[in-house]
């Protein structure tokens, strides 16, 4: 050892280096301390004196939300708030009396005298910051105290930006510029509203966390969704300028060269596309519940996603509609699309058509397993098909596209539980798809992907009825409707993409580890699910363009089952993917494949480049 | 621990009677703070301060009458104990503190106490070679993590307290000077990359010190390795990784005046308030600054301030002299024990105590950034008074067995 710690004299020698890094220290203040308050005592008394600034803050325009075209989904409008400035008030009213002043007051801003009179106690503010009594008041209440000014020491009307939701009734052409004029909250249903997010008063406990960052008691914070996680871009940097106030507080002038003009907060640019986003809500009626996902499905990039019912963000404001919001049962605040945990049910059956088919269990055009007679007896139960009077001797291919039960029990019982499982995870079932709005947002469900582990762990076993199950996408499986869509696109380009909404994030796909043959025959075993006559997802057919896709009907024990679709378009060069569910609403094929038939044709209609037509069908070329 | 010893000798009475004093002018500057001149009365915040302080005595009669063996056995369940609500905090709470109704526990605060902990209890073990590079790494790991915790928090100036911990650590176990230097040479760099004559100035003399002391040549490729990613890394995050909000953040951290608003603003009205005190001050509940409400913060962070404007560069000394005298007795309460973790204890507390001290009053007067670090035992708040009291409980402790060996 190189010291003898023990030994006092090395310890003494180290203390005494340590006194003098105190007294070093100490030193400094004091010199600095002197140098304030004894040197440069004359010009800081003259300062505190006479001067006083006042710092009046000038609100920053939060950053706009666009659309990939630039087409802006949440802007600003300006709102005005009756303020007032306690000290210059409360020496012009009687103490504890409700007339006069203090009473016009309270008709015009709508609020009972005490409620007033707390308000101007609040606690988190300097002496003559302005109180905001009533924030977004009309503009009848803002023209009587304008009009009135003198009358009211110590009332202002104060100018704040708030959130916008501009109104899609009808396809705006494309321009980026903001329009005030479409602005109607009453009418506006802002679109994507679980994504998005929406903006509230900051909570007490947030803002003693964050006030070091310049926030206020009464600003504004984004709470959910897009608005919160990227609360620090958008928020911008406020602005501040000085006027010189006596010691009284009133106001003799004021300093420019201190002004500091507001910075607005950066803009987002999604992924979203807005026409079909509206399409994709309006196809969706708001009494269903339900998630529709499209999905560019060579990138990832989210060009849809819908989450109904739906909610409007200004409802926050209003305690009693908020109320509703939490408590309706339909539950309009969850965000289904990342977090809705359903059974997939058919849509499922692509998986172990894939095993089968990759492990060469089964060609597509073999007719090798038994006939189905609506039914088949497993053990001590019989296990149904949907279709209750069979489907008789079938092909995979037959199978898929009549989603014959029977035919997928058996193929799941020679794929087997360990090999389904693998290639389930292929898909990133069971897995989180680390979607870019998810992980420091408002995060994502996991859904549940059964392996023989899981049942042993459970159970203690493994029955062959759970298989049985879960080859037809039913028992303990669990998918969230994004997981679905990832996996649409993973059929349409044989590459798993990762999922993002904003423009320019890290996508990223890995690769399956799959032979081409296999993904091209499921493929065309899903172009004929909609083509094909007596196909059960006809009702998505568009009549230029080739769409693939795949129904199922997931049983429900607590009511109606689920319907759900998931289809690709086109068949030939996939350049949208999408999965749609409607919770209780009966059988994918006449439910769910409409709404995503309406999307797809708002997608080749609006989003894409107009293509050249050949043969009566549309082609694209790669871009 | 027989409890009559309190009284007699084994009582600390200076560094007692110091806290009691330096508690006693928080809460009168307190009471001024919260004054009103229309309303002619104080808020009831001093009344609240005065049940933080009741409770942090219990706190630190407590602390004092635990077995010191006690810390020394638990000091690494107790870090890991603290470090466990660090992250729960961050994922369950609301980031920085738990909020249980009336008072919000702040796990931050208890984990500088038990770092300092296990950093003394690793550096007590009587064999660690402090002349090898590899005696620093696990102490520098049982630092990094809470930095990173509160860091993430987002908590600067308590992330600060963390790393200014090791140093007088290290020096007070027997490490060279030059080692010191080592360590802190990354985040040298880092000040300097950003300047080209003082990154050469820097790396040359890191070269020479290298020739000098002449380390083994793995630790030297190590750490000339380290530096220069640093140097290279710096300014390349800064250029294309990070968001101007964040660029923002970080330069007004460094130089208030740009925030007009925020901490420029308060540092302004802060110089202002404590220069117009003159030498005697404005007097009591007099300070003009304070009572028109033009010092923000002024019961919490800029209570330095208000003692400035109401007693002048009096009040000011004599609240410097109260601290020096308490850091003094900490410091000799270290050189008196005979146990080398109670010794290497008291120095990590005093650091607390000295870096809190100095960057809070540093902040008041316009030298240090604004980084929301509370002065101790004066500023308003229970989470930071309670945790002081439970720090002075175990230097008192300290001393009343410094005689003990265990």
């Amino acid at each position: 050892m190189q010291n003898d710690f023990t030994h006092n004299g090395i310890r003494e020698r180290r203390a005494r280096i340590l006194i003098g890094v105190v007294a070093f220290l100490f030193g400094i203040l004091g010199i600095r301390l002197y140098m304030l308050q004894i040197a440069e005592w004359e010009q800081y008394r003259i300062k505190s004196e006479k001067n006083t600034m006042q710092p009046v803050i000038i609100q920053a325009n939060r950053g706009l939300i666009r659309d990939r075209n630039g087409i802006i989904l949440v802007d600003n409008r300006p709102s005005y708030n009756i303020s007032v400035i306690p000290p210059r008030f409360l020496a012009n009213i009687e103490e504890g009396k409700c007339n006069g002043l203090l009473e016009r007051l309270g008709q015009i801003v709508d609020l009972p005298c005490e409620t007033i009179t707390e308000k101007l106690q609040s606690p988190n503010r300097h002496y003559y910051d302005p109180i905001n009594l009533k924030r977004d008041v009309d503009f009848e209440a803002v023209s009587i105290i304008e009009e009135n000014r003198y009358d009211f020491p110590g009332v202002e009307i104060q100018i704040e930006p708030r959130r916008g939701y501009p109104i899609f009734a009808s396809p705006p052409e494309i321009s980026t510029e903001s329009s005030h004029a479409r602005h109607n909250a009453s009418q506006s249903f802002p679109l994507a509203p679980h994504t998005l997010g929406y903006i509230g008063l900051i909570n007490a406990s947030q803002y003693s966390r964050l006030k070091a960052e310049g926030y206020r008691y009464d600003d504004h914070i984004g709470k959910r969704g897009i608005e919160r996680l990227f609360e620090d871009r958008m928020r911008g940097h406020k602005g501040v300028k000085y006027i010189e106030v006596n010691a009284k507080g009133r106001e003799v002038g004021i300093f420019p060269e201190k002004t500091d003009p507001p910075i607005s907060g950066e803009d987002l640019w999604l992924t979203l596309d807005w026409r079909v986003q509206h399409a994709a809500e309006h196809a969706f009626a708001d009494s269903m519940r339900g998630s529709l996902i499209a999905m560019h499905p060579q990138s990832g990039e989210i060009i849809a996603m819908v989450s109904k019912p739906g909610f409007h963000p200004q409802f926050i404001r209003d305690p009693k509609a908020w109320q509703h919001l939490q408590t309706d049962p339909s539950k309009p605040l969850l965000n289904r699309s990342l977090k809705g945990e359903y059974p997939p049910a058919s849509v499922f059956k692509m998986i172990t058509s894939i095993a089968a088919l990759d492990l060469g269990i089964l060609k597509a055009d073999e007719y090798r397993l038994e006939p189905c007679t609506g039914g088949m007896v497993f053990g001590d139960r019989r296990f149904r098909c949907h279709n209750k009077k069979g489907c008789g001797t079938i092909n995979m291919r037959q199978a898929l596209v009549k989603s014959c039960d029977v035919f997928f029990y058996q193929l799941g019982l020679k794929v087997g539980i360990d090999d389904w499982h693998r290639y389930a995870a292929m898909f990133g079932f069971g897995e989180l798809t680390n979607i870019d709005i998810a992980s420091e947002g408002d995060g994502e469900a996991r859904g549940l992907l059964p392996s023989r582990a899981y049942y042993k762990q459970r159970h203690g076993f493994l029955a062959g009825g759970n298989m049985l199950n879960l080859t037809i996408g039913q028992g303990e499986l669990l998918a969230t409707p994004l997981q679905i869509a990832r996996y649409t696109s993973a059929l349409a380009t044989g590459q798993l993409p990762i999922p993002h909404v904003i423009k320019g994030a890290q996508g990223g796909t890995t690769s399956l580890p799959l032979s081409q043959e296999v993904i091209k025959t499921v493929r065309s075993i899903m172009t004929d699910v909609v083509n094909s006559p007596g196909g059960t997802g006809h009702r998505a057919r568009l009549p230029d363009i080739v769409v693939a896709g795949k129904t199922g009907t997931a049983q429900n024990p607590h009511g109606e089952d689920h319907a759900w679709f998931v289809a690709y378009a086109p068949a030939e060069n996939p350049r949208i993917a999408i999965a749609v569910i409607v919770e209780n609403g009966g059988s994918g094929g006449s439910v769910a494949a409409p709404i995503a038939q309406k999307t797809l044709e708002a997608y080749f209609e609006h989003a894409l480049p107009k293509p050249k037509r050949t043969n009566g069908l549309f082609v694209f070329t790669n871009q | 621990m027989n409890l009559s010893l309190f009284v007699r000798r084994d009582l600390d009475i200076g560094l007692f009677t110091a806290i009691c004093l330096g508690i006693g002018v928080g809460i009168t500057t307190i009471y001024s703070a919260s004054y009103n001149w229309d309303l002619g009365l104080a808020g009831n915040i001093y009344e609240k301060q005065i049940i933080w302080t009741l409770l942090g005595f219990v706190a630190m009669v407590i602390t004092m009458v635990i077995p010191l063996k006690l810390f020394y056995a638990f000091a690494y369940i107790l870090y890991g104990l603290t470090v466990t609500l660090l992250i729960l905090v961050l994922e369950l709470g609301d980031r920085r503190w738990f909020d249980m109704g009336p008072i919000n526990i702040q796990p931050s605060e208890f984990t500088k106490i038990t770092t300092v902990l296990v950093l003394a209890r690793f550096l007590a073990y009587p064999n660690r070679d402090l002349t090898r590079a590899r005696a620093f790494v696990p102490p520098l790991l049982l630092v990094l993590l809470p930095i990173l915790l509160v860091f993430k928090q987002p908590d600067l100036g308590t992330a600060l307290v963390f790393s200014i911990l090791i140093l007088p650590l290290f020096f007070w176990a027997g490490a060279s000077p030059i080692h010191l230097f080592f360590l802190i040479s990354p985040a040298l760099t880092l000040i300097c990359a950003f300047h080209p004559w003082m990154l050469v100035a820097m790396v040359l003399l890191l070269i020479g010190i290298l020739f000098y002391e002449r380390p083994r040549l793995f630790t030297a490729s190590i750490l000339l390795l380290i530096n220069l990613t640093v140097a290279i890394a710096a300014p390349y995050v800064w250029e294309n990784k990070l968001h101007d909000y964040q660029k923002r953040r970080i330069l007004t951290f460094l130089d208030p005046d740009m925030d007009k608003l925020g901490a420029g603003y308060q540092v302004i009205q802060s110089k202002i308030a404590i220069g117009s005190g003159g030498l005697t001050g404005k007097g009591f509940l007099e300070g003009t600054q304070t009572k028109l409400a033009f010092l923000p913060e002024q019961h919490t962070d800029f209570i330095f301030s208000v003692i400035c404007e109401e007693f002048g560069l009096i009040g000011a000394f004599f609240v410097l002299v109260l601290f020096i005298f308490i850091l003094w007795r900490a410091l000799s309460i270290a050189v008196q024990t005979k146990n080398r973790f109670s010794s290497l204890t008291a120095i990590g507390l005093a650091t607390i105590l000295l870096f809190h001290i100095f960057v809070n009053i540093g902040m008041t007067i316009g030298i240090m950034p604004v980084t929301g670090l509370p002065l101790p035992f004066l500023s308003y708040g229970g989470s930071t008074l309670i945790t002081n009291m439970i720090l002075v409980g175990l230097l008192l402790n300290i001393y009343a067995n410094r005689y003990e060996d265990y």
